[in-house]
């Protein structure tokens, strides 16, 4: 409930221009908080990367650390600034194993975010590329589920 | 065998490095110091500061354990007169960063105000002032029914200063916010005489065994820096006391499944914690000494 008196407040910010505004900078991660929901907002990471010039290359890849706890679920989503083609996608890694990722290759869903319901604690790997390795600029936003307070 | 793991994650780091060259510069100290050469780049410090957990995890833990909030934990607002370097600024930026999430967490919202002008104060002082948006926080501090606009706020205003220091090659600084919001978390985790549930925070504090291997990597890069010295002295004897705590992992492929067309990974592999109550008080007493360095 009170996460929506800020999504109000971000309403107001964003909407009185006549739409919302996903610019790469750093009001991308005021717009893409609310696709929090209802879990808590704990870290975000700025990405930006230039178009692969190599024709036939994998994607250029940022990656991060980030230490997630077991018993929790996690949402794991990301933001499109509005003037670049790059579509961003987000995925996590234990390890060298990929535990999942917003953008289905083999199907072509990109689901833009996802939970993941955590059972092992310990370090775990934040990526993000662009489909096809356009240029892009996104926002990735790590939340935890909401604990009951007293 | 005791440096076996950030031995490992410095080779893995350094293998998957994306061929930057860039080291780790530093524009932390008031008069620059000259450093040979850096253990990681740069870009690798800036891969793994964000291991270092956000406060809003352990003060919600705590809360949810039913420790009972203590003012007398806090670092002490009137401290903030001791704080003429940057490096003791930045470092004080992260506890009072921690503090003012622990007192939202316990909903003291409206007794935070001398921690948010510190916070304004110090990263003023380091030039990153412009992201902490010290005047709306002021303005939801005085309802404690804003907690989450605050939390929002106030962390994602510590990401972005995080993220303007690395652009601007002032990564240690960055870094040093991080350790001492960190060690300020420990701090008021490892000082809690009663909980409805000791062995979950127990847990968490095992847990960051692996938090304090990615410390020590990062704090490699700046070896050569005088000021970070005693720091670095301090965080090699606290793992020495964190190698007795044991983790033990099960891996498993995780399952997906999509539920209203929000994708969930279910993970099936777990973790185990071995912690005795003698080791966390070790930590605790550690951390109480690196903690009254640091504040001091």
């Amino acid at each position: 409930m009170k996460k929506f008196l800020y999504i109000i407040l971000l309403g107001f910010i964003f909407l009185i221009p006549g739409k919302a505004s996903a610019q790469c900078n750093d009001e991308l991660l005021n717009v893409c908080y609310p696709s929090l929901g209802e879990f808590k907002y704990l870290k975000s990471w700025p990405v930006k990367i230039k178009k692969n010039k190599k024709k036939g290359a994998p994607p250029s890849v940022l990656r991060f650390n980030v230490v997630l706890n077991g018993g929790y679920k996690y949402i794991l989503t990301a933001c499109d600034a509005e003037e670049y083609e790059g579509k961003v996608v987000i995925s996590l890694y234990s390890g060298n194993a990929l535990v999942g990722s917003s953008y289905d290759a083999k199907t072509n869903k990109d689901y833009k975010k996802f939970i993941f319901d955590c059972k092992k604690s310990g370090v775990y790997y934040v990526s993000f590329y662009f489909i096809d390795g356009e240029e892009g600029c996104a926002i990735g936003v790590l939340g935890q589920q909401e604990m009951n307070r007293k | 065998m005791k440096y076996t793991l950030p031995a490992l994650l410095v080779f893995f780091l350094a293998a998957c490095g994306s061929g930057d060259p860039g080291t780790a510069s530093d524009l932390l100290s008031d008069s620059l110091l000259n450093r040979n050469e850096a253990r990681i780049s740069d870009k690798q410090v800036i891969e793994i500061i964000t291991s270092i957990p956000n406060p809003v995890e352990m003060s919600s833990l705590l809360q949810k354990c039913g420790v009972i909030y203590s003012n007398d934990l806090l670092n002490p607002a009137g401290n903030i007169s001791k704080y003429n370097t940057n490096y003791k600024k930045a470092l004080n930026l992260g506890t009072y960063g921690t503090d003012l999430v622990h007192m939202n967490i316990f909903d003291r919202t409206t007794s935070s105000l001398e921690y948010l002008n510190n916070i304004k104060d110090l990263a003023g002082d380091l030039k990153v002032g412009q992201f902490f948006d010290h005047e709306t926080l002021t303005r939801l501090s005085e309802n404690s029914k804003n907690v989450d606009s605050i939390l929002f706020i106030t962390n994602s205003g510590f990401d972005r200063m995080s993220n303007f220091l690395q652009e601007q090659n002032r990564t240690s600084v960055s870094v040093l916010i991080g350790i001492g919001t960190w060690v300020e978390s420990l701090y008021l985790a490892t000082n809690i005489e009663k909980a409805t549930n000791k062995d979950e925070v127990f847990n968490r504090i095992g847990e960051q065994k692996e938090v304090l291997d990615m410390i020590i990597i990062m704090l490699s890069a700046f070896a050569d820096n005088e000021e970070f010295k005693d720091l670095m002295e301090d965080i090699r004897a606290l793992k020495i006391i964190f190698d007795k705590v044991k983790i033990s992992y099960t891996y498993a492929e995780p399952t997906m499944k999509e539920i209203d067309g929000v994708l969930v990974i279910v993970d099936n592999s777990t973790s185990s914690v071995a912690i005795s109550e003698e080791i966390f008080n070790e930590i605790s007493t550690k951390i109480s000494a690196i903690r009254t360095k640091i504040i001091n």
